[in-house]
């Protein structure tokens, strides 16, 4: 008899780790998490996104969220829900960008994206909305002015971007750390743990711009890139929509030149202009 | 003087205390939980079930071993690929640190259980206790004399461990600190914000379990005194 009861209760006991963590499994209904039709449903967009990337998407002191992508993430929740403030934003690190968009933990992704082939195999993104390229920011007193002063020396990068993989790729003998947060690859530079830090160059040139003693040695590596915003495999429906935004009313307003004005400009060089980092419309000639 | 960044953690300063509510919240549900459950699950691992105490066995191991983030990630990723459904951060914390807490409760328990002497039993029933008020009134109340000072420790631990939950994007104490802490350089990059932002840390820490670090000293000796004493 006892051992009966110690048989199920041992039984209960497993059911019941996998009952407590499956809980909210019965939610999903018929729309798909992140169709129109859900978000709708829900009254509010979750869109992921950096607090630590400014100029374009960060969290202020105050905690309220700023930059050129959170801009386009109110405009887009604007459209979609009527007000912009309907958005339940999602910080993200860069390497948790897919598997946020797999495991539905966000509907959207305006993470500062950057379009590749291989994400493309995990990810449908939108059209782009930004151009880049890599950037190699360093100490003014011993500059890195290309790739091969790198040699046999340390290089910051943050996991799970195209600086990681780019010099994972091509420059197998640079040194790499790697380094989750983007604030961490800023401070690994400061803190001499490397000699440079390598990551977009739009987001290197405003911050060398704002740290007076360091300089953005190498402005343009690698392929000119997209940004891009990105949703679910499969969720054409948002996917078409976002597009759809973008290639119409908001082209039609030259939407990202005024935020760029109104967002960017006074993070950037005073030579640099609006068509070397948005696009318009999606268009990429 | 450099920039201490003393103004942005001021402006910060309820985020900072919502993170530190988060903290507590996660802490807290968690230790309670794993009270409730260890005191069974320690009461079970005694039963002379060979299935189930083999069960209960990895079950322990497999968390006294693995890393309780490793659990988290699994959990908060591996639920949601299995079942197809969005897991949320909050609850899988505090789910991982409450079968963590349960398991170690119960192992304290078990492990005191095991080495009360035989005799305690064996009068209980001479004295025609019941199982049941054998239980409740001659090995609980001892249990949870000698078990309690490491209970409260573990209640630090938990509470401790709780920095690893913005790894999977609960915006607790840590979390909130670093976006802080990039504000202030953003804007300021000579601050010293990095070293006032983990101070202010340190703090939050320190208030919350050197309280409990006391009570588990004073329990110790308390439990000691009272033990001896009979």
């Amino acid at each position: 008899m006892r051992k009966m009861i110690a048989g199920v209760l041992s039984v209960l006991l497993l059911a019941g780790l996998i009952g407590c963590s499956s809980n909210n499994n019965d939610k999903s209904s018929a729309e798909a998490s992140g169709s129109i039709a859900a978000i709708k449903k829900a009254d509010t967009i979750r869109i992921g996104i950096f607090a630590d990337d400014a100029p374009f998407c960060y969290q202020d002191a105050d905690g309220t969220f700023k930059g050129y992508d959170v801009e386009l993430g109110k405009r887009i929740a604007k459209e979609l829900l009527g007000d912009e403030n309907k958005i339940t934003w999602v910080v993200v690190n860069p390497a948790d960008r897919i598997p946020y968009l797999q495991t539905d933990k966000a509907d959207l992704m305006l993470a500062d994206f950057t379009v590749t082939e291989e994400r493309a195999k995990s990810v449908d993104f939108t059209l782009p909305y930004e151009k880049v390229s890599l950037g190699i920011v360093s100490k003014e007193g011993s500059p890195i002015q290309s790739v091969d002063d790198l040699k046999g020396k340390t290089l910051a990068v943050n996991t799970g971007t195209t600086a990681d993989s780019y010099f994972t790729k091509n420059y197998p003998d640079v040194k790499l750390i790697k380094i989750d947060a983007i604030t961490d690859g800023y401070q690994a530079l400061i803190t001499d743990r490397a000699v440079a830090f390598a990551q977009d160059n739009t987001l290197l040139l405003s911050w060398a711009k704002k740290n007076p003693g360091y300089t953005v040695g190498v402005k343009e590596l690698g392929n000119k890139d997209f940004i891009a915003g990105a949703v679910k495999q499969g969720n054409k429906e948002l996917l078409d929509y976002v597009n759809d935004l973008i290639k119409g009313k908001l082209k039609d307003e030259n939407y990202f030149h005024n935020l760029y004005e109104t967002t960017l400009k006074d993070s950037f060089p005073a030579d640099f202009t609006a068509d070397q980092i948005v696009i318009e419309g999606g268009v990429t000639d | 003087m450099r920039n201490l960044g003393l103004d942005f953690i001021a402006t910060a300063f309820p985020r900072l205390l919502d993170g530190f509510v988060i903290a507590v919240q996660i802490a807290g549900v968690s230790f309670l939980l794993s009270i409730a459950f260890g005191f069974v699950l320690g009461v079970l691992m005694t039963l002379k079930n060979r299935w189930l105490s083999v069960v209960l066995r990895v079950c322990l191991e497999a968390f006294r071993l693995i890393h309780p983030v490793i659990w988290l990630f699994i959990l908060f990723y591996g639920l949601a690929y299995a079942f197809d459904t969005p897991t949320n951060g909050y609850t899988i914390s505090i789910i991982v640190f409450t079968l963590w807490g349960s398991f170690e409760i119960g192992d304290l328990v078990r492990g005191y259980l095991t080495s009360l002497p035989r005799h305690q039993f064996e009068s209980s029933m001479a004295v025609g206790l019941t199982r049941r008020q054998m239980y409740v009134h001659v090995l609980l109340p001892q249990i949870i004399i000698r078990t309690l000072p490491s209970v409260v420790n573990l209640a630090t631990r938990l509470i401790k461990t709780t920095s690893l939950v913005s790894l999977i994007g609960v915006q607790e104490m840590l979390k909130v600190s670093q976006s802080i802490i990039q504000v202030a350089y953003y804007n300021n990059p000579t601050s010293m914000i990095s070293f006032t932002m983990y101070l202010v840390l340190l703090i939050f820490y320190f208030i919350i379990c050197f309280p409990l670090s006391l009570l588990a000293r004073y329990m110790e000796k308390k439990a000691a005194s009272l033990t001896t004493g009979t």
